[in-house]
This record gives C-alpha cells, sequence and structure tokens, in this order.
C-alpha cells in the first residue's frame, strides 16, 4: 500500500534531487539528471518546495508522519477553479490517500490554509479578499 | 523525450502527476484529478493558453486512462510514442 516503489526501496533522494535553497526552513529541490517535480515520500523532512524557473514558488509538498505524501499546495493555472482562466497561476490545494496516491483531488486554499503556509509562497502576490 | 527518461514519464501518468511538457515551441501540462468518483486526466496548454483543454480521458475509480493518452492522435494528428523524442519534460 501506498508506496510508489521508486523511493520505497530506500532513501535515496539525496541522489535524484539537490537542495539548491531554504525557504522558512524548508528545502527547496530541484531534479537531477532528468528528474522531475517532488518526492512522492519524504524521510528527513516533513515538506519539500520547488520553484519556477523564475523563482517564483510553483508547489510545496507536505508529508505525514508516516513520511508519505498527503497534500501539495500548487501555483499555476487551474482552471476548473478558476473559471477557465488558463493564464493566471494561482495557488489551490492537492490531496491524496496514502493507500491510493490515484486518488489525487484539487479544490481552492483554504483562509487558514494560506495563513499556515504564506511564508513560503515566494513571489506570489498576497491574497487580500477572501 | 528530452531532459527525462520517457518511461517515467508514462508511470507518472498512472499516478497522475503533474507533468509540464514543450512540444514545437508551446508549454503543455498534464494532471490526473479524481474526481465524482473517476480518475480522469486534463491535457492543457499553458503557453500559449488554450482555449479548452486539449484532451480530457475519463478512467475507472482507480486507474487514469493512460493508454488512452498515449494513443489519442492529438499532436498534429500524430500519438504521443510518435512524437514523445520531441518533446521535453520541464519543471514547471
Amino acid at each position: 500500500m501506498g508506496g510508489r516503489g521508486t523511493f520505497a526501496a530506500g532513501n535515496n533522494v539525496a541522489y535524484t534531487f539537490e537542495t539548491v535553497d531554504f525557504i522558512e526552513g524548508v528545502k527547496v529541490l530541484k531534479g537531477l539528471n532528468g528528474k522531475h517535480g517532488l518526492p512522492e515520500e519524504a524521510h528527513s523532512s516533513t515538506a519539500y518546495i520547488t520553484l519556477k524557473p523564475d523563482g517564483t514558488f510553483h508547489e510545496i509538498r507536505i508529508y505525514g508522519k508516516d513520511h508519505y505524501l498527503v497534500k501539495e499546495i500548487a501555483y499555476h493555472p487551474e482552471p476548473k477553479l478558476n473559471n477557465g482562466n488558463r493564464s493566471e497561476n494561482i495557488l489551490h490545494v492537492h490531496e491524496y490517500q496514502k493507500d491510493d496516491f490515484a486518488h489525487r483531488t484539487t479544490r481552492d486554499i483554504t483562509k487558514s490554509e494560506y495563513e499556515e503556509y504564506k511564508k513560503y509562497f515566494k513571489g506570489v502576490p498576497e491574497i487580500e479578499k477572501w | 523525450m528530452k531532459n527525462g527518461n520517457v518511461n517515467e514519464f508514462v508511470d507518472k501518468l498512472y499516478y497522475g502527476d503533474e507533468l509540464v511538457f514543450i512540444y514545437q515551441g508551446s508549454k503543455y501540462f498534464i494532471q490526473g484529478i479524481f474526481e465524482d468518483g473517476i480518475c480522469s486526466l486534463y491535457v492543457d496548454r499553458w503557453d500559449p493558453p488554450s482555449d479548452d483543454y486539449i484532451w480530457v480521458g475519463k478512467g475507472d475509480e482507480h486507474n487514469y486512462p493512460v493508454k488512452e493518452f498515449l494513443d489519442a492522435k492529438i499532436w498534429n494528428n500524430k500519438s504521443f510514442w510518435q512524437v514523445e523524442n520531441e518533446m521535453e519534460w520541464v519543471d514547471a
């Protein structure tokens, strides 16, 4: 259950991703050797961040006590949540179930989530109206 | 697949992962979303932005329609496998 295989056999994150920065103590990762995205599991951290090529926040993945991915907050066009708009980046949330990673849902970010995580949203305009 | 392993790319499709890639100068985005009890794949074009999804496929409760995506002739009337060597996998 849960594990995706690639990272389940051992903590090889160090060999597939490099830490290029920290934001408020959370590692900013960049893939090595053609790797992309962020790990599905984290054994030494509770979250990882990736940035867009221009240095703006792109995504934070948050991992549970058992090291599995439970939630990601992303910043990119999501027309389902933004009246079909495909050019504007918006903050939104994807949630995962550890016993079925395919059950990946999408929804708006809540105000409480925004307040909790906004310190990581480098370069993202502040949301003032809810 | 430039800048990445095509088999890994396809493997990620089975989990609905977000993938960004460039094909013939345009930037595309694919992701899976579980909604209404169904795993669906959505292909979008970010740059230049498209007017609608490029392709949408419906799977079942546990599976994204990966084969349907791979077979869909949405790349100048060609399938993914026919053009994947022209695609560049990028981070965002």
